[in-house]
């Protein structure tokens, strides 16, 4: 990511060499891993969301890992092939309200993993694209 | 309920992964125990860490035995910190008053200010009438490099 802010929390040099050891030491990109690339039938939207939004907070320039950022970018590509996988899958019946709330959440699902694919450089769509709408309060509640 | 039921945090089924994933909790757990660290002697890190509570030390992202307890404790804990080492870089500009003319430097305050704000919003009972935005100087956060 190109347009870091250089006085950014993870923009210090030190900082950069404490997000290397606690994601090394903890283990959790592996972890992380092993889950996005497990088999599509064991995943489900609101996981792949789950995934896609870890991503989209820690998968930035000084807090994942330098050495490490193809593997940041093969996990979103994977997120958004599950994703297209799951859009595909036949929809069992449904009532009016739960077809509307599934409507909304492949809505946010298909906006979060955009945003991420475009975080990390694999996307060439150029509409303006901003926070998704369910993370209202993300940042103030 | 503070977020939609629709945010990507708040699906039980899918935060069940982070309540019992080892990966997880273990670095949970080592960005807490970098906040009980010296914030003189670790001001980066003890910011960085407090910059990962400000993200993730909420519900569905942050398992905690004794929920929302546990949760403020924690934020609680990284605003004493921060506060620690706002007020370090506050000494260090009193001793050397050219640095309030950096402009960097004193974004850099600033900063930590919008940083102890959140945090404090994060403790507060009630909705605190603040931008639903991350601080300024953590640059675009959600930005987009394809264009």
């Amino acid at each position: 990511m190109s347009e870091e802010s250089t006085i950014a929390p993870w923009a210090h040099p030190k900082t950069h060499e404490w997000f290397e050891t606690i994601f090394d030491r903890s283990g959790v990109l592996l972890r992380l891993s092993e889950e996005v690339y497990r088999d599509s039938s064991q995943i489900e939207l609101p996981q792949i969301r789950l995934f896609a939004s870890l991503l989209m907070l820690l998968g930035r320039d000084g807090i994942w890992p330098a050495s490490q950022k193809n593997e940041l970018v093969k996990m979103a590509e994977r997120l958004s092939e599950l994703l297209k996988e799951k859009l595909k899958e036949p929809r069992t019946a449904m009532t009016i309200e739960e077809h509307k709330l599934q409507g909304q959440l492949v809505a946010e699902a298909e906006h979060e993993v955009e945003l991420l694919r475009r975080m990390v450089g694999i996307s060439r769509r150029l509409n303006k694209l901003g926070q998704p709408t369910s993370w209202k309060g993300f940042w103030n509640a | 309920m503070r977020y939609s039921p629709l945010a990507p945090w708040m699906n039980d089924r899918a935060t069940n992964w982070l309540a019992t994933s080892d990966g997880w909790l273990r670095l949970l757990s080592m960005i807490k125990r970098t906040l009980e660290n010296d914030a003189r002697r670790f001001p980066h890190q003890v910011r960085a860490a407090t910059a990962m509570v400000i993200m993730l030390c909420r519900e569905g992202y942050w398992p905690a035995k004794m929920g929302q307890r546990e949760r403020d404790e924690i934020v609680a804990l990284a605003k004493r910190q921060l506060t620690v080492v706002r007020q370090a870089y506050a000494f260090e500009a009193r001793s050397k008053p050219e640095l309030l003319a950096n402009a960097d430097y004193k974004a850099l305050l600033g900063g930590l200010d919008e940083e102890l704000r959140m945090l404090d919003a994060r403790m507060a009972d009630a909705p605190v009438n603040m931008p639903d935005a991350p601080p300024a100087c953590w640059g675009k956060f959600f930005q987009d490099n394809s264009r």
